[in-house]
């Protein structure tokens, strides 16, 4: 009785969790991740292949982000 | 009757994955974890569960799959090695059927170990690994944990679903998980938007200040990869994780529990 009991909750909830997962669109793309990908894809093809990346170029910062910085000095 | 019931929720799980096929990387997850195939009767006990799912995650991911910001890091490579290292050992042993039974599941766990980082390309996906963690290792917590809370245990003396000593099954294994896997519990807004904290009108709790942990992996993940592409992620060297998730809109998420 108790297993069944146990099955029945953890079932339940995963059931309940996988059919709220089909219906998020985040699940396959993450929208903050997707911020990433056209800058990275620009940056690349105006660079080439031979030149590094350089650590520190304030104009790849998303604007929220320059924002942020500013606001804190 | 239990068997049925186990292969009806494989089938709605494969079912779902056929609109996300991520689905069924949680569905061999599910099955590793609680082993519907030695719990039910009948049916479910003829039919290699383990292996289908296997086989539906790891070709859903090739061939659905759109495989943005996925590297391969150094755990990774070091568990190949160990991969590689446990088919040496396995084949070189001087009682070659006898390593083969005992390191079957290494082999299988080590593969699956590898191959799931390629999956967790999302936040959702990585809080909806959690979650079925959690679910499915709670099943036998709370069933375990009632029968020695209403009827006494001890060593050796647990019930489980199964009569088998191994794996989750195994009681110190089980007691190590169920404890490491007390932080996940705490994570309230999974599946939940962190937006509707806010429409709601409602302050997020302070546990929800430990949902950055998920964060900062995932974004540390995408940084590397951009990073590695010599894009935009490698000028992000220098700012810290908590900016970044703060563009996430998630404004309470610190990253640090």
């Amino acid at each position: 009785m108790i297993d069944y009991l146990a099955l029945s909750i953890g079932h339940g909830l995963i059931a309940i969790a996988l059919l709220r997962l089909v219906m998020r669109d985040g699940l396959d793309v993450d929208p903050f991740l997707q911020a990433f990908k056209p800058k990275a894809s620009g940056r690349r093809k105006a660079r080439g292949k031979t030149r590094q990346p350089s650590h520190r170029d304030a104009s790849d910062l998303p604007k929220d982000l320059e924002a942020g910085e500013e606001t804190q000095r | 009757m239990m068997g049925l019931i186990f292969l009806s929720f494989i089938g709605y799980m494969l079912l779902l994955g056929a609109r996300r096929p991520f689905l069924w990387v949680l569905l061999y997850v599910y099955i590793d974890i609680l082993a519907p195939q030695r719990i039910g009767f009948g049916l479910i006990q003829s039919i290699p569960v383990s292996l289908v799912a296997f086989l539906a995650a790891f070709g859903g991911y090739l061939v659905f799959d759109k495989k943005e910001f996925v590297s391969f890091s150094w755990r990774q490579g070091l568990l190949l090695a160990l991969l590689a290292y446990c088919f040496w050992t396995t084949g070189n042993a001087d009682f070659a059927e006898s390593a083969a039974t005992k390191w079957s599941w290494v082999w299988k766990a080590l593969l699956f170990a590898i191959f799931l980082p390629f999956t967790l390309t999302s936040r959702l996906r990585l809080e909806a690994m959690a979650l079925l963690m959690v679910l499915a290792i709670g099943m036998i917590v709370i069933s375990t944990g009632m029968k020695i809370t209403l009827g006494g245990g001890g060593y050796g003396n647990l019930k489980f679903f199964v009569d088998d000593n191994s794996g989750i099954y195994e009681s110190s294994t089980l007691a190590t998980v169920a404890i490491a896997l007390t932080p996940l519990i705490y994570r309230a807004d999974i599946l939940v938007p962190a937006d509707t904290h806010r429409h709601r009108g409602a302050h997020r709790p302070v546990m929800h200040r430990g949902a950055g942990g998920f964060d900062v992996a995932l974004h540390q993940k995408a940084r590397a990869v951009c990073d590695r592409r010599g894009g935009a992620g490698a000028d992000r060297a220098a700012v810290p994780s908590a900016k970044l998730l703060r563009s996430d809109g998630d404004h309470h998420s610190t990253g640090r529990g």
